[in-house]
């Protein structure tokens, strides 16, 4: 049985043609149906950035040219442009393909955390559809694993790549709990608001917010379940704050340091996180002085969402390696399930000659015992398991694929394993 | 018998909490650690039953010989790890200190029960016990406290430069750091406090005068002054964040002078090591 991955990607595919494939959840199990004569072990994973089919199938090109079928349903394609959008892996890199899948490395954004689920979904779509055999269960169970190891040993999900989300993790690094804060808003721009969203996600409820135009502070005041406020109020109020995301149009620093000193004297010390995301800035440079309070500009987040990218970038191959591990891990795994028929079948040979020979023997000797009869079954059962247990052993230790087919076909045919009851 | 047994099974216990909190930090998964934290209940109960074996058998608790010195040293990080455990969960503070409080244990069983450290039969009281486990919990709270103290450091550091490094994003916040630090020195000043009475009243009942001019004392003092000063700071001035930890890192290397220092390049000087007169 050989495992497959096919399909396109926002690698080699644009836009124009992966929105074409994208299906609803019937016309997906419309699919894994047509599939069951030819791949009756599939899964297909459509997301946005992806439409892949997983098979495990003893008839590759019918399954793939099933696939064809159905795809071109929604929308044809010319052979030349198939050749250009499909990959078609097999074997360990088709493992390798659905592994990197799983764990985000062949995403847009690289330790993006929606793709595992949106390939947990594929796999109970499958469950449901009745397309996922042992293998494909096997297969994608190691996956999610590999996807969490990936998740886990390395920095690659760790550090936020979005300039919001940096400022969140910001906030988290500096206040804990970070639902007890309180939030000032200055300013209704477009980023604060993201922010705020992102903080009232990460389960902070006190907002204050504050805007020249009060009706505005309001608006944005109900979404979030904060209190609208003018801006002299706010300022008026800036040692009861944690967290302040100012935006506003000013020439002039709306919060200068004097002001912030005098803030954080009231504070006892306590730290104070401003994200400034006003241009021209609304707090004064020089603030960043003051001890226990940390200034962010616009600058400063973009700057460290960037170098996230990187540290991203460079984890990825720390995830390579355990993926890779990974993968040898299955291989062996799905070694010993291919072995299984072979070794099942030899061991029921050897049983079957047993135990007729030892009827022969029984018939011989009428005047036998019980017990010597059960002395003499149990000889012969021990002699038949030591005789079986090295060849068993060692076959399953046979890594490379070829070798281990060979071995397997070898087995075969020395002790004529798949062949009917010769007449004796 | 029962002695060596107990002390074998305790490293072996620590030993598997070194090796969960280990497994803790390569993985982040919780399990690893909570698994870590039962180990480390277990090997603290261990150690418990062997300072009291050794006390029945020996009539004084296991400060006699350096195999039970550095068995008192683990219990007493154990025991404060433990504390700053359920003061808060930060599991990486047991993957960090697991291991060292593991190798200490280690050290001390490779040395066996064997060269006497204790020189002065008078001064074998039970106050005087009480002095060495107050002073070594003392000094363990000060360790862990150093080490909270420095990661507080290091990452405000980073996040004032606007450099948050990959790696720091396991340590916790400031602010748990802070609670814990100042949980770690409070409890460690207690300790120390304590230790230093009995230290000192210890030695005038012996030498009918006050050890002014005793190294270990001394540096004891001045060790209490600084975290006073951390203290004082805190709450007299309002003062927070890295100032403050200035006081934590250099009471600790005070500490560390007085507590390691002193026997290593001063051990004449402590009355601890003269005869009675």
């Amino acid at each position: 049985m050989k495992f497959i991955a096919y399909g396109l990607n926002h690698r080699t595919a644009p836009v124009s043609v992966r929105e074409k494939y994208a299906l609803t959840p019937e016309q997906v199990g419309e699919a894994l149906s047509g599939l069951k004569a030819t791949a009756p072990q599939a899964v297909f994973l459509s997301t946005c950035n992806r439409v892949e089919f997983y098979l495990a199938t003893d008839h590759d090109q019918e399954s793939v040219e099933t696939v064809h079928r159905f795809l071109f349903k929604h929308h044809k394609l010319k052979p030349k442009e198939i050749a250009r959008y499909f990959y078609h892996y097999e074997g360990p890199e088709a493992f390798l393909h659905l592994f990197r899948v799983a764990s985000s490395l062949d995403s847009m954004v690289l330790g993006e955390a929606q793709i595992l689920g949106q390939v947990k979904e594929a796999y109970e779509a499958a469950s449901a559809a009745g397309t996922l055999g042992s293998t494909l269960n096997g297969v994608f169970h190691r996956a999610f694993a590999a996807a969490k190891r990936v998740r886990s040993q390395t920095e690659i999900a760790r550090m936020p790549t979005n300039v919001s989300s940096v400022a969140v993790s910001l906030a988290g690094k500096i206040f804990s709990p970070l639902s007890e804060r309180q939030v000032l808003l200055i300013g209704a721009g477009e980023m604060s608001e993201l922010t705020a969203k992102y903080l009232y996600d990460a389960g902070v409820r006190g907002f204050r917010i504050a805007n020249r135009t009060l009706e505005k502070a309001k608006t944005l005041a109900a979404s979030l379940g904060g209190k609208a406020m003018t801006l002299d109020e706010a300022l008026a109020g800036l040692s009861d704050v944690d967290i302040i995301l100012t935006s506003v149009a000013g020439a002039q620093p709306l919060l200068t340091k004097e002001k912030l000193e005098e803030a954080m004297r009231r504070r006892n010390g306590n730290s104070l996180f401003i994200i400034d995301t006003g241009v021209p800035r609304n707090v004064e440079e020089s603030a960043s002085e003051i001890g226990s309070l940390y200034l962010y500009n616009i600058d400063d987040l973009s700057q460290m969402a960037n170098r996230n990218r990187d540290e991203r970038q460079k984890a990825s191959q720390n995830a390579e390696a355990i993926l890779k591990e990974e993968v040898e891990k299955l291989c062996s795994w799905l070694n010993t399930l291919e072995l299984v028929p072979t070794v099942v079948r030899l061991r029921e040979k050897y049983e079957t000659a047993r135990k007729r020979e030892l009827e022969e023997f029984f018939q011989k000797n009428p005047a036998m015992g019980e017990k010597e009869r059960k002395a003499v079954e149990k000889l012969t059962h021990d002699l038949i398991g030591k005789l079986l247990h090295e060849p068993t052993v060692n076959i399953k230790k046979v890594f490379h694929e070829t070798d281990r087919f060979e071995y397997a076909r070898m087995l075969s045919e020395i002790f004529s394993l798949f062949e009917g009851p010769k007449d004796e | 018998m029962a002695v060596p047994i107990l002390y074998a099974v305790s490293v072996l216990l620590l030993g598997l909490a070194a090796w969960a909190s280990l497994h803790y930090y390569r993985t982040l998964e919780e399990t690893h650690d909570q698994k870590a934290g039962n180990w480390l209940a277990c090997a603290l109960l261990v150690q418990t039953a062997f300072i009291a074996a050794q006390w029945f058998e020996t009539g004084y608790p296991p400060l006699l010989t350096l195999s039970g010195i550095l068995m008192v040293i683990t219990f007493s990080l154990g025991v404060v790890l433990w504390m700053g455990r359920l003061k808060a969960p930060v599991p990486l503070l047991t993957s960090l200190f697991m291991p060292l409080v593991f190798f200490l244990a280690l050290m001390g069983f490779s040395v066996q029960f064997k060269d006497s450290v204790f020189p002065n039969p008078s001064l074998m009281t039970i106050w005087m016990a009480f002095h060495i486990f107050s002073i070594f919990l003392g000094f363990a709270c000060f360790t862990l406290g150093f080490g909270v103290g420095l990661a507080f450091w290091i990452q405000e550091g980073q996040l004032k430069r606007h450099q948050v490094k990959a790696w720091s994003f396991r340590l916790p916040s400031l602010e748990l750091l802070d609670r814990l630090t100042v949980f770690f020195i409070g409890w460690g000043f207690l300790f120390w406090a304590v230790g230093l009475v009995l230290g000192t009243y210890q030695a005038f009942l012996v030498w009918h005068k006050l050890p002014l001019g005793d190294p270990k004392i001394l540096g004891a003092f001045l060790v209490l002054i600084i975290y006073a000063g951390f203290f004082l700071a805190r709450w007299g001035f309002k003062i927070r964040g890295r100032k403050t930890m200035v006081w934590v890192i250099g009471g600790y290397f005070l500490a560390l002078f007085t507590f390691v220092g002193v026997q290593v390049f001063l051990q004449t000087q402590h009355l601890f090591w003269k005869s009675v007169p």
